[in-house]
């Protein structure tokens, strides 16, 4: 009988707590969550440089490797450098006659100013170019080969 | 004998006094001989209610792969605007007066888009095309202080208007974004999204204090 006089007053009890346990919501409230909206940036592939193969043929040097491309489907431009053994790198195949050009998967172009006795090697950088402004690139590639007349 | 009746009687009393306490059993009602009865007119209560739903049209969610430094949507004021912004689409749909507000939870991957710099990802949000409530990588305190949105780190309660919502009025949540020209290469192939949550909380006996449209809003109970 004692249990059941304690159940009692433990369910008066409950009774007596139920409006203050009430008092406590904050109030009505709902919510409503969306989907993520997600963002993704435009890779590189391959995401290293390809090293440039140089032949040399008469006074000038012809240079190709494989091309890179970006996701986003943007045309990657290439910043070819001919660094020699004497003296300070400088950029070559540029201009509208000696720009590199594609053809399955491969970019060429030759370097015409190469002077007999000077050793030189190539690197080449992808770059994308949104109008005048240069972008997203990769690091250049590492030196070729050296090559010499 | 005598003890166990004593037993009984007090056995009935405390269950009778339990269930009484939590209001199950009405005392008198079986009092039905002699009586005369007069049913006056019934006292209702109903609440009211605070809901929120989709609204019309339907919401965009973004997916926008592949992005490249200059990349942005039509609205964000800079960049090609060439992109479609996101646009989440709501309703207020309860019958009490509420306000109304945006959780907005930026994340990033690794590298992360959102680097809460000028030159990472940018966001703007906004309601119905008004103010901006995050503009860039800040969003406003309820003071009206720029602050740093971290990624990771959700903005809570940013709040629609100072003017309670009226029952099925619609709610276009835009975002608008930018990656800049200057986004460095090392935010290539990086990731970030942005999770909204569209909030109403009752406005009866809930005080809106000094907060303002398009600004954190933390004084209200949101719940």
């Amino acid at each position: 009988m004692r249990k059941l006089l304690a159940v009692a007053v433990v369910l008066a009890a409950l009774s007596l707590l139920r409006p203050s346990i009430l008092s406590t919501n904050a109030g009505f409230t709902s919510n409503l969550a969306d989907a993520q909206n997600g963002f993704a940036g435009a890779t590189f592939a391959p995401t290293v440089a390809p090293v440039i193969t140089p032949k040399v043929k008469g006074n000038s040097v012809n240079l190709s490797w494989s091309t890179v491309s970006i996701s986003s489907g943007q045309l990657v431009t290439y910043v070819v450098t001919r660094i020699p053994s004497v003296g300070s790198p400088v950029q070559v195949c540029t201009g509208a006659e000696d720009a590199p050009t594609e053809l399955h998967s491969i970019a060429t172009c030759t370097d015409r100013g190469i002077a007999k006795g000077i050793s030189y090697t190539y690197t080449e950088q992808p770059v994308v170019m949104n109008g005048a402004t240069q972008t997203w690139s990769l690091p250049a590639s590492t030196p070729s080969i050296s090559v010499s007349r | 004998m005598k003890i166990n009746m004593k037993k009984s009687v007090v056995t009935t009393l405390a269950v009778l006094s339990a269930f009484a306490a939590l209001g199950v059993v009405s005392v008198g009602a079986t009092n039905a001989i002699f009586g005369g009865t007069k049913t006056g007119s019934t006292d209702t209560f109903a609440a009211g209610t605070v809901s929120v739903g989709a609204g019309t049209p339907t919401t965009v969610n973004c997916a926008v792969a592949t992005m490249m430094p200059g990349d942005s949507s039509a609205g964000f004021g800079s960049g090609s605007a060439a992109l479609t912004k996101c646009s989440y689409k709501v309703k207020y749909t309860g019958t009490s007066g509420a306000w109304l507000a945006v959780d907005a939870a930026i994340t990033g991957g690794t590298p992360s888009l959102f680097t809460g710099m000028e030159t990472g990802l940018q966001f703007k949000v906004s309601v119905n095309g008004a103010t901006a409530m995050i503009n860039g990588t800040t969003y406003k305190t309820i003071a009206g202080v720029d602050t740093a949105i971290v990624a990771g780190t959700p903005v809570t309660n940013l709040l629609v208007s100072t003017t309670q919502a009226a029952i099925d009025s619609e709610y276009s949540i835009d975002i608008e974004y930018a990656l800049p020209l200057a986004a460095p290469n090392s935010l290539q192939g990086g990731t970030a999204s942005v999770a909204l949550t569209f909030k109403a909380a009752q406005s009866a006996n809930n005080p809106i204090g000094a907060c303002v449209a398009n600004q954190q809003c933390s004084t209200v109970t949101w719940g």
